[in-house]
């Protein structure tokens, strides 16, 4: 049998508040939103699943906002990244043992590879808007108006963003590599 | 020296090996979250019901070829074995038809 597109479980949700048809999206999209927010959280799957988790229950709460202009993939990483810069913020003030220095907070699994434990450590030390702008574009690979439209910013912002965020990481990798090394 | 890193490419090695999480025990932690979806109103459900019904019983009155239908009816009919079992097997599938209907969520 054809799967469902998503514009029809939209409108099933929509009209009739239909959980078989939001389980069906949540089945769909889970795993690229949970993996991306492990990337841009340092690899800590909890803090990940539990902001992917959000996600998806602020999607079916306000999905009659989707207006359908964007994609629905879209839509939720906008709403996932705004929950992760909360997120981050309040563990900031609060001085949560969450942070750019902490990678030891990390939960890891046996599905993680060295290279992906590596380049989520460096991610760390991104500034959050470069670490998902980065991730956005390079593994996500969307183009820089799909990016904008995301993380609601100008175009130019973003592509700051990302060149800088590149840089960083270049340099915060070489420093590992030549760590390694030595 | 620092040795030029390609981040693009590293980036392309873990786009190939992004793994598929499995989503069984996450699918079910958030359908158990979401807030439950309001019953449907039993006295608005009849309503349109009765009003649907009684449309449709108003538009086939006046099309319907009553006359003709009367006059194409038998006077009499002979009761056999092999319609008394059609007739059992006729409703033992509606009944089905009927037991299934009621049991299948629609709903997607």
């Amino acid at each position: 049998m054809s799967e469902l597109s998503d514009q029809m479980l939209i409108q099933s949700v929509v009209a009739s508040k239909s959980h078989n048809a939001f389980a069906s999206l949540v089945k769909r999209y889970q795993s690229g939103l949970r993996y991306s927010l492990r990337q841009i959280t340092g690899g800590d799957e909890m803090l990940a699943d539990d902001i992917a988790q959000e996600t998806f229950i602020k999607a079916f709460k306000s999905i009659t906002m989707f207006n359908g202009q964007s994609k629905f993939s879209s839509w939720l990483y906008r709403i996932a990244y705004n929950l992760f810069i909360s997120h981050h913020r309040v563990a900031r003030n609060r001085e949560l043992p969450y942070g750019d220095d902490q990678p030891e907070h990390r939960v890891t699994t046996s599905e993680e590879t060295d290279l992906q434990r590596d380049l989520a450590r460096a991610m760390l030390k991104l500034p959050p808007q470069q670490r998902m702008a980065l991730h956005l574009h390079l593994h996500k690979q969307l183009t820089h108006q799909e990016i904008c439209t995301i993380m609601e910013l100008p175009l130019g912002t973003a592509k700051t963003a990302i060149n800088r965020g590149k840089k960083l990481l270049q340099e915060e990798l070489s420093i590992w590599k030549s760590g390694a090394i030595s | 020296m620092n040795e030029k890193i390609d981040i693009d490419g590293l980036f392309g090695q873990i786009r190939e090996t992004e793994p598929q999480l499995d989503g069984r025990i996450f699918t079910q932690s958030v359908m158990r979250r979401l807030p439950e979806s309001k019953p449907k109103s039993f006295f608005s459900d009849s309503q349109l019901t009765v009003l649907a019904g009684a449309l449709g019983c108003g538009l086939s009155f006046s099309v319907f070829p009553m006359t003709d239908v009367l006059n194409m009816m038998p006077t009499q009919f002979t009761l056999t074995p092999a319609l008394l079992a059609s007739v059992l097997g006729m409703s033992c599938v509606l009944a089905a038809l009927a037991y299934w209907s009621s049991e299948t969520d629609f709903n997607l």
